[in-house]
């Protein structure tokens, strides 16, 4: 009988349970800050630092020595990111404000600094509905 | 059935999941990747009445001209994935493993492979595991209701063109 229920439904029916398992335990072994943003410092295009962001943490100061006495403060909250302080000649990481969004980027060309905010597959998700 | 009859056949069946395909896309869905899957009774019937080679023929070109049709390309990586993934899997069940599934048990084995597939590339497009960990278990548990339907509406299409005098076959 084509459609009468047999045993290898049964097995599939299984496997389809342990799946929703594994996905499920997946997610949690993920941890909570395992799908937010994070920030993300480079020097010389190297990753020196990193940080993730959520919701209730602690304000974190990191900073960038850049070589021969010159460096860059970064501060993160859960609001912004911004450069508080530097002694590069210019300035312009300072001046160009706080960062809030995932793919904003503050940069200090003389340091060759780059402090970005990166996001999980969430937010820059960008899946076709019809794809999927 | 000779070898011009069995083209024609498997055009009409192409076209009919590629309709299927195309209608199924303008369903609105409650949630990113859970569709009704219904171009794969068509892949189904020609399991049934050709075999896996056609099978797999069928889902391929259905593939490619649907993401062509629908108009988004980035969509065939996805589309041919799961259905190349999920074909394979319900030819060897269909195959090897007939006595021990219904339709429904073989339609629905094919809509779970159908997502792993999916989201196997959507994890490499994107450079993180953890996009298949969370849609999972909401895609697996839409995939085991979806696939009975599908099973049980392919079992009756199935049944319906064995009774059928024009429609002469020699099973693959």
């Amino acid at each position: 009988m084509r459609f009468k229920v047999k045993i290898g439904d049964l097995l599939v029916y299984l496997l389809a349970a342990v799946l929703v398992a594994v996905g499920l335990m997946g997610m949690y072994a993920m941890g909570a800050h395992g799908t937010g943003k994070s920030v993300v410092v480079e020097l010389d295009g190297k990753e020196v630092y990193s940080c993730h962001i959520y919701e209730g943490m602690a304000p974190v100061e990191f900073r960038v020595d850049a070589g021969n006495g010159r460096y860059n403060v970064v501060l993160v909250t859960y609001e912004e990111v911004k450069i508080k302080e530097a002694n590069c000649p210019d300035q312009v990481c300072v001046k160009s404000g706080a960062i809030r969004h995932v793919g904003q980027a503050i940069v200090c060309l003389p340091h060759r600094v780059v402090v970005k905010i990166k996001g999980s597959y969430e937010d820059t998700n960008d899946v076709d509905d019809i794809a999927f | 059935m000779n070898k011009v009859r069995k083209m024609v056949m498997l055009a009409l069946i192409t076209s009919q999941a590629l309709v299927l395909h195309l209608i199924e896309g303008l369903i609105p869905v409650v949630a990113p990747g859970i569709k009704l899957g219904l171009a794969n009774i068509m892949t189904l019937v020609t399991l049934a009445f050709f075999g896996f080679k056609e099978a797999l023929i069928v889902v391929i070109v259905r593939s490619v001209l649907g993401s062509l049709l629908s108009g988004s390309v980035t969509a065939m990586l996805y589309s041919l994935a799961g259905g190349i993934l999920s074909c394979l899997v319900m030819g060897w069940l269909y195959f090897k493993w007939r006595a021990y599934f219904s339709m429904m048990g073989i339609s629905t084995a094919g809509a779970i492979f159908h997502n792993i597939g999916q989201l196997l590339v959507a994890s490499w497009v994107f450079g993180t595991i953890g996009i298949l960990f969370t849609y999972l278990p909401v895609l697996t548990i839409a995939a085991v209701g979806t696939g009975f339907f599908v099973g049980l509406a392919s079992g009756y299409i199935i049944k319906y063109l064995e009774q059928q005098k024009w429609f002469r076959w020699e099973r693959g």
